[in-house]
């Protein structure tokens, strides 16, 4: 039971002390405090509930209590004798009845189309996730060197040998560093790619 | 227990006898609405007599699509509503006058186990009640009555009172809460007095 259930059972005129609602309020400190809060005009009107059952008891000892004369009555009301139901009450009602029947009408034909409406948005999330996917994967591909997917930097890197061996090679054999040797880093990035692109495509 | 789309369906083919079925089920709910809206009961019977005769001779636009009980409070609303009107024009106090007001009435017997107080607060209370209500402002005190006199859900009184859902609720909630804080100043104003 959500809290808006808990209030409508909080003024329920019959079922207001359901066990539902009692293990409600006994774990929600707020639908709590809005019954307190409420409780003087809620117990009033469910003693008046509970103890009438009959309006006619309760006017045993009834009154009006509007001052009220019986002239202004009479100015209200028709007087004995004349029809008590007009034109006017009758067209009122077949108002309702016409309001009522198109509502229930709109009701029935915005229900079926309601219906596939969590369906739709499933649909829809499914979209958006693989359209930012695409988007993102795109965006990555457009910010990383653009000659790392180029063929024809990669075969021939791929037909190249590691210039990180290769320099180790060449220092074991040359000890003395040439000032090329030290300026091709990009080079070396570029071997690195190679290699290393070529083994994760394998 | 036949329920009221059927009983007016049979009622629009002739069994008018069987509006009596469905006076017996709404009258009394009608009539405390009234009642406690206008404070005079002979009014409140006039108003739900009405709004049944007109239920009744606008039968063939009944339709079962909508419920009969929906239809039949917005009619009595509507009647209400017209009957505040024509009351405006000849304003009228009003006032807790049960038995000052009542010199001249024949107090009755009792017909049930209660004893004469037992009904007598029961009656002050009802009018307490019906006071406070109409301090409220219009749409809060229907809502409020079409919740607890009329025994409606909070979808009809939406209906009914030709507004959405969550302003059914809010007209309930905050006539509630007006009501709760002036019967609690009144219990606190008699405290200090005793």
């Amino acid at each position: 039971m959500n809290c808006d259930e808990a209030f409508d059972l909080i003024t329920h005129p019959t079922d207001h002390n359901c066990e539902e609602l009692q293990w409600h309020l006994q774990l929600c400190p707020r639908c709590r405090q809005m019954k307190e809060t409420l409780a003087p005009a809620l117990d009033t009107f469910q003693q008046i509930l509970d103890d009438v059952t009959d309006v006619d008891q309760l006017s045993q000892f009834h009154a009006d209590f509007h001052q009220t004369s019986d002239q202004e009555s009479a100015s209200i009301f028709p007087k004995t004798g004349q029809p008590f139901l007009s034109a006017e009450t009758v067209r009122m009602a077949e108002q309702a009845a016409s309001r009522l029947r198109a509502e229930s009408v709109t009701n029935q034909m915005t229900k079926p189309s309601q219906k596939p409406k969590p369906h739709q948005k499933r649909l829809v999330h499914a979209a958006l996730i693989l359209l930012v996917g695409f988007l993102m994967g795109w965006g990555i591909s457009l910010n990383g060197p653009e000659n790392q997917f180029s063929p024809s930097v990669s075969s021939l890197q791929s037909q190249q040998p590691c210039l990180w061996i290769a320099q180790r090679e060449s220092r074991a054999n040359q000890p003395a560093k040439t000032a090329r040797e030290k300026g091709s880093a990009s080079n070396v990035v570029l071997s690195c790619v190679a290699c290393h692109l070529q083994s994760t495509a394998e | 227990m036949i329920d009221d789309a059927t009983i007016m369906k049979r009622i629009c083919s002739g069994e008018y006898l069987l509006f009596d079925e469905l006076v017996l089920r709404y009258r009394e709910r009608l009539l405390r609405f009234a009642w406690s809206k206008y404070g005079s009961l002979s009014a409140a019977e006039d108003l739900v007599q009405e709004a049944f005769l007109s239920a009744f001779a606008a039968r063939e636009s009944y339709n079962p699509a909508f419920a009969f009980s929906t239809w039949l409070w917005t009619i009595f609303l509507n009647l209400c509503r017209r009957h505040y009107k024509r009351e405006l024009r000849h304003p009228r106090e009003m006032v807790r006058s049960s038995f000052a007001a009542a010199e001249a009435a024949v107090i009755p017997e009792p017909s049930s186990s209660e004893t004469p107080l037992q009904v007598a607060l029961k009656t002050e209370q009802f009018e307490l009640l019906a006071l406070y209500l109409a301090e409220l402002p219009e749409v809060q005190a229907d809502a409020l009555r079409l919740r607890f006199f009329g025994g409606m859900k909070f979808t009809e009184i939406a209906l009914t009172m030709d507004c959405s859902l969550s302003a059914a609720k809010i007209r309930v909630k905050n006539g509630l809460l007006q009501l709760a804080h002036r019967f609690s100043e009144g219990s606190t104003s008699e405290g200090e007095v005793s």
